[in-house]
């Protein structure tokens, strides 16, 4: 009989298919956003835990720019000053500078556009590069000025694809400089910049033959030996960077910055969305739930027939109850496959990693099934109420 | 024992400030098995009595009994249980459900016959194989899987009587059955219900027309909310 009542409840809704496709709809778009969200949300805090993974606890990152206008690496604010100064701190290691010019770099015969750094020492252990070939930069390049270049995977398979690059020559503007390691894939950065397509060469060698600095660095790096010392080193960074410099030319971004950051930025997004979410899925509510009571006076004498045929005022309301669980149903699916494309879609233009969250999956779905049931109840219990005589009277 | 037992059945509508009798004091009995008309004209009360013989109106007083059960002393749930086991309607209106096919028409009171008497009813046959032999049985065999709006008039009569056949039911009670049928579908509507009175089914149906009437073997008449017998 449970199957005789679920053919009839199917019958029922590919009979009235107007009331169905707005039905659907309404509760679709909900889950739809409620996937989205819950996805956006994981996708967010993968991406906070990924970059305070690559930025490492005990790091201190100084970058030119200002929490008004964002940090630029491309501003050069800082200083070798404030490089010598910081450095004189106790409990830091690693410490590394750098400035960056994104630049066109050749081989003599073909361009690329490409960022050129020129880096203090250390600057591949306090970043985690690992040179893959060859070598990274020694004492003797630093303090001879060597001409020399590490570079990545872009660089190297763009102008010798399939050849050894170590020992090439690669132009940066005029300057020519040799090719002496190349560093490990590094894939791409949570906001989308390409971490293989670099060129890396020593400070003063940038300095003297391809830009003048004038000691001007954009990026300040390092990390801390203890971590019950970070406060306090952070706090004389800064003391250091004040006297140097205006507030508004650096900041200090640490773990707990971007993570903050990172956070406010999930949290706008989860507001957002989730006002967006809610709203689409109470107006799915009340579009329901007006369909279903139009529907319920449509169907009157239907329901006076039932009630004439035995049926009581709870398997009246259940009928109705259970059309409403198959539209749930139904736009569960619908909108958690919608959903599967509207992340793929989506996350990544808001430079969001792609998370298919299953808690996203079972979470909508119940939310549409309640909303349903909660919207339908009532012109279901209004059917259920009709007087079978009255009900048997609207269709003479 | 009476199959049905009206004792005293008065019916008041409130029709604003007035107090509208429309039954005065019904007392009727009609035994298992018997054919039984109740005419009278528009107005008169027929259509109100069918409604409460149906269980579904409740007079303003006064005691109906079916099968001894006194109805109106029950829950509501076991009124409408009541109904799904001893009551099968035939109504002017056919009725039927426009998205369900006629086999599923007449499937539907089953759906609301009780666990316990399904089992005792159908005593391991499939509701189905019963709701093809009536519709076989009343020559619709041919059209099982048709929607109620591809039939005609007294087709759909056929298949609304087989729906009130479904459960077995103790007496079936129809509400002008030819109402909306022409006179030769009518006629054979008719003629179903005599041969389902034959074989010992109480039919009690309402009619304004004397034709109708006379295939009754007992014609009780409503005028003003009275019976003239």
């Amino acid at each position: 009989m449970k199957l005789f009542i679920l053919k009839e409840l199917i019958s029922s809704l590919l009979y009235s298919k107007v009331r169905t496709v707005f039905g659907v709809l309404g509760i679709l778009f909900g889950v739809v956003s409620l996937v989205l969200i819950v996805a956006a949300i994981e996708g967010s805090s993968l991406q906070a835990k990924k970059v305070i993974e690559k930025l490492g606890p005990d790091s201190v990152l100084i970058v030119s720019g200002s929490v008004k206008r964002g940090p630029r690496s491309s501003f050069q604010n800082l200083s070798l000053k404030d490089v010598s100064q910081i450095q004189k701190l106790e409990g830091i290691f690693a410490l590394t500078y750098g400035i960056v010019k994104p630049t066109m770099i050749s081989n003599g015969e073909n361009p690329k556009f490409s960022t050129v750094f020129g880096v203090g020492e250390n600057w591949f252990t306090s970043w985690n590069y690992r040179i893959e070939l060859g070598r990274g930069f020694t004492e003797e390049d630093f303090r001879e000025l060597r001409k020399v270049a590490v570079v990545g995977h872009d660089v190297s398979d763009f102008f010798w694809p399939g050849e050894n690059p170590i020992g090439k020559i690669i132009l940066v503007g005029k300057t020519p400089l040799k090719v002496v390691g190349v560093y490990e894939k590094k894939g791409k950065t949570p906001n989308g910049h390409n971490l293989d397509n670099r060129l890396f060469t020593p400070y003063r060698v940038f300095d003297k033959t391809i830009e003048k600095t004038y000691d001007k660095v954009s990026v300040i790096r390092f990390r801390v030996l203890n971590l019950n010392d970070y406060d306090r080193i952070v706090e004389e960074t800064r003391k250091i960077l004040f006297r140097n410099h205006k507030p508004d030319e650096f900041m200090i971004i640490t773990p707990v910055v971007v993570k903050k950051f990172l956070s406010m930025l999930s949290a706008t997004l989860a507001l957002f969305l989730g006002i967006a979410s809610l709203t689409a899925l109470v107006v799915g509510g009340f579009v329901l739930s007006s369909i279903f009571y139009v529907n319920v006076y449509t169907r009157e004498w239907e329901v006076g027939l039932r009630k004439a045929l035995g049926a009581t005022k709870k398997e009246v309301t259940h009928f109705f109850l259970s059309e409403a669980l198959i539209v749930a149903v139904i736009s569960s699916v619908a909108g958690s496959l919608i959903g599967t494309l509207a992340i793929k879609w989506t996350l990544p233009k808001l430079n969001i990693p792609v998370v298919y969250p299953i808690k996203a999956f079972i979470i909508a779905p119940l939310f549409a099934v309640a909303v349903s049931l909660f919207a339908v109840y009532f012109p279901a219990r209004k059917a259920a109420g009709f007087e079978p005589v009255r009900a048997l009277r609207k269709k003479a | 024992m009476a199959l049905i037992e009206l004792k005293g059945i008065r019916k008041v509508f409130k029709q604003g400030d007035l107090n509208v009798e429309v039954l005065k004091g019904i007392n009727l009995k009609i035994e298992e098995g018997e054919f039984v008309a109740i005419m009278g004209p528009s107005g008169s009360g027929k259509s109100t009595l069918m409604y409460i013989l149906g269980a579904l109106d409740r007079p303003t007083e006064g005691k109906y009994f079916l099968k001894g059960i006194d109805v109106f002393s029950l829950s509501d749930y076991e009124i409408s249980k009541l109904r799904a086991k001893f009551i099968g309607f035939v109504f002017q209106s056919f009725y039927l459900i426009p998205y369900l096919s006629v086999l599923d028409n007449v499937l539907v009171p089953v759906e609301y016959l009780p666990k316990e008497d399904r089992r005792e009813r159908f005593k391991g046959k499939s509701p189905e194989g019963r709701a093809k032999e009536l519709l076989e049985r009343l020559g619709m065999e041919e059209r099982l899987n048709f929607k109620p709006s591809e039939l005609s008039g007294g087709q759909k009569q056929r298949v609304a009587i087989a729906r009130a056949l479904m459960n077995y039911p103790e007496v079936i009670l129809a509400d002008e059955p030819t109402g909306q049928l022409d006179s030769k579908s009518g006629k054979k509507v008719m003629e179903i219900f005599k041969e389902l009175n034959r074989e010992g089914k109480t039919i009690v149906l309402v009619t304004h027309d004397p034709t109708v009437a006379s295939y009754a073997d007992r014609v009780i008449k409503i005028r003003d909310g009275k019976v003239e017998e």
